[in-house]
């Protein structure tokens, strides 16, 4: 009896014991940000802080990073992740293909650091970075550390690739936070513009980073909408010969379903890979040469096409004038806007395929990536 | 030992701490040479500055003499065993492999565990692993092979083998990938933190313990083989120790620096137009000291601007004209 009593007592001082240590750790999220298409972040909002995490997108439901943003540099957060006072004063945004987010947020002016600014097609960072407002760090893959330090920015804002960075290692260790925008491994146009929502989140703008994809959202699922009504679909080929191979957007890959988007016929589009696939001139002819538009032909006229191989003459689309580029926005530096803003504008960017293949959906529009072959 | 070679010694020695010293004083931002002593005597002074010295220009620095001295004497085996002047490490085919191994990391989806690539452990893994594969191979050929040339020929085979894979690899990929790997195999002295320094340098120190413990062997090598056998040296295992001493060096710093070439075929010849002798008494620490000092000259170069240039391509442009200055002079 007096034993039953011992374990008894002991056992409700393991279960009491427990039960505190379980309410200590186990603080739940207040709230979320909706994601609706975006695979790679997530943004949870405690009392005292917000956790944004980046997945992995090389390994399943591993963790990338993970930030807890505080207001206050003295809230105290826990210590599976790096904790940074927002909003941001300064950011260096090491990839083109953060600006357009940053801009629509109204916070390019945070911008001081940026790499290979000879790329940069933003006109605003363009003028500041001649003004000398903003600094050059190096190459993208091997930004200048010493550089880095000496700026000392709020943060760095890099893509993350699927190896161990020693650059983020190194500036993380200083002191200075590196945010992973992944966007790029996303793999539709929506879910990469809705990247805007984990910039956001580092402003404390997140309200109207929900306003502005929404609005983007909604004019890209409505044209999509009239695009797919209608029944006849036009053939599509893209994409260029360089050499005897032809690199093909994958069935995957955000470009066949940009085409599958604007009600287009695309070879390849129930292939199930992502990236590109490295075809032969040949087998592109076979499945190609009858189609009615070449999409993102990297040629500025027909004349140079047909000089690089005089085999492009053999496609339907550049004996019918039927071949476009996304060279429309590109500075004589080859810096290219549809590598840039068109990242945070999907709308725009479908809107420009569907005025080329269905023209009678959008009259007199005028294109805003894309460009006739001359 | 000669008094002259004392003297160069003494020389060479005095120039590589003087580089060593002005290898932490220049980078692409300037550091007063006053905070740089206060940092090193441990005052407190700016926290970038310490952090940028200690954990960035120090551990480069040292990499750079390791890395010199490691290609320089793996190279010196080289040439010695295949009595053949334009033998570099690279050429039993360790540098194809390692690059064969980061090759697939980086541009197929053959992934090691997460934890790994989080810690950065994945890219060096996989670098030793290829290295060691085809080493072990080249090592069990040599047993069965009679002379050194057909192991070269060997070694170059494997080498190529592991080449075109990359190629192909190079092929199916997208640009993104193609870039890290195109980066790895520029080479880079500032990928070495202090963690991996703790491995890097006892490999090392094996590797060149083994070529300083062989040094008479290769003398006698120089000989010829038949006469090498004829003084009493087991010409399969010093070969055996020759490979296994140059895969560690060569395998060990291409694993966490990527390939840095021509410091292991020019450094030897420099060393020999110096000393003019061919004891490996002598030249075993001159080409560590000479490796040394190259490698931190280019380090010096690489790091001034704000575009860091690749070590691999600088090793080359700076060592290519000494090789013509000394072939001129010896005429």
């Amino acid at each position: 009896m007096k034993n039953i009593f011992i374990i008894l007592i002991s056992l409700l001082f393991f279960v009491s014991c427990t039960e505190k240590k379980s309410s200590e750790s186990g603080i739940l999220p207040v709230d979320s940000l909706k994601v609706e298409y975006a695979q790679g972040f997530t943004v949870q909002y405690f009392k005292d802080y917000k956790k944004v995490i980046v997945f992995n997108p090389w390994a399943k439901s591993s963790i990338y990073a993970s930030y807890y943003l505080v207001n206050k540099q003295n809230t105290e957060t826990p210590s599976d992740g790096i904790k940074i006072l927002i909003p941001l004063k300064s950011i260096v945004a090491a990839s083109v293909t953060h600006f357009e987010f940053l801009s629509l947020l109204n916070e390019l002016g945070t911008v001081n650091g940026v790499c290979s600014p000879q790329i940069i097609y933003n006109k605003t960072l363009n003028e500041r970075i001649k003004a000398g407002e903003i600094t050059d760090l190096g190459d993208a893959f091997s930004i200048n550390i010493e550089k880095t330090l000496q700026l000392n920015p709020s943060a760095v804002m890099m893509s993350g690739y699927n190896q161990n960075d020693t650059y983020a290692q190194r500036v993380t260790q200083a002191g200075i936070p590196v945010l992973f925008n992944n966007e790029w491994m996303e793999s539709s146009l929506l879910a990469r513009a809705e990247w805007i929502k984990f910039v956001a989140a580092f402003y404390n703008k997140e309200d109207i980073a929900d306003t502005i994809f929404n609005s983007i959202s909604k004019r890209y699922i409505d044209i999509r909408t009239k695009a797919l009504e209608i029944t006849m679909k036009p053939t599509v080929m893209s994409g260029s010969n360089f050499r005897g191979t032809w690199y093909m957007p994958a069935g995957h890959n955000f470009m066949a379903k940009l085409y599958a988007d604007a009600g287009a016929k695309y070879f390849y589009a129930n292939d199930t890979t992502t990236g590109s696939l490295a075809l032969n001139v040949e087998t592109v002819l076979v499945n190609f040469s009858k189609s009615d538009v070449w999409l993102n032909c990297n040629f500025n006229s027909i004349s140079d096409l047909l000089i690089a191989d005089s085999k492009h003459k053999l496609f339907k689309p550049v004996l019918n004038n039927k071949v476009y580029n996304f060279n429309k926005r590109m500075l004589p530096s080859t810096a290219n806007d549809f590598w840039e803003s068109a990242v945070a504008r999907p709308d725009l960017v479908l809107r420009d395929v569907i005025a080329i293949l269905h023209p009678e959906l959008l009259p007199n529009y005028e294109l805003v990536y894309a460009e006739k072959l001359k | 030992m000669k008094s002259s070679h004392y003297i160069l010694f003494s020389l060479l020695f005095v120039l590589l701490i003087g580089l060593f010293v002005a290898d932490l004083t220049f980078g692409s931002i300037h550091i007063p040479l006053a905070d740089i002593f206060d940092v090193i005597s441990g005052k407190t002074v700016e926290v970038m500055y310490a952090e940028i010295l200690l954990n960035f220009r120090l551990p480069k620095a040292i990499t750079a003499i390791l890395a010199g001295a490691s290609l320089s004497v793996a190279g010196l085996m080289m040439q010695t065993l295949f009595r053949n002047p334009l033998a570099d490490p690279y050429i039993l085919g360790v540098s194809s492999g390692a690059s064969l191994g980061v090759a697939l990391i980086t541009m197929t989806s053959v992934s090691l565990p997460a934890i790994l690539v989080g810690s950065g452990w994945a890219m060096i893994l996989a670098a030793i692993i290829g290295a060691a594969i085809v080493l072990l191979l080249v090592v069990g050929v040599s047993f069965r092979i009679k002379n050194a040339v057909s192991l070269l020929i060997v070694g170059i085979m494997f080498g190529t083998i592991a080449g075109s894979i990359v190629s192909i690899l190079q092929n199916f990929s997208n640009p993104d990938a193609i870039k890290l790997f195109i980066l790895w195999t520029f080479g880079s002295l500032s990928a070495v933190t202090w963690t991996y320094m703790q491995v890097l340098v006892p490999v090392l120190l094996i590797g060149l313990g083994i070529a300083f413990f062989i040094q008479k062997r290769l003398d006698g090598l120089l000989l010829g083989e038949n006469y090498a056998q004829g003084l009493g040296i087991s010409i399969i295992q010093t070969r055996l120790l020759i490979v296994i001493a140059t895969g560690l060096l060569a395998g060990g710093i291409t694993a966490f620096t990527g390939p840095i070439a021509f410091v292991g075929i020019a450094i030897p010849h420099i060393a020999r137009g110096l000393f003019r002798t061919s004891s490996h008494k002598i030249l075993l620490p001159a080409c560590l000291l000479c490796g040394s000092i190259l490698l931190l000259v280019c380090d010096i170069i690489t790091q001034i601007p704000t575009y860091t240039l690749p070590i691999n391509t600088i090793s080359s442009l700076f060592g290519a004209p000494i090789i013509l200055w000394i072939i001129f002079k010896r005429k």
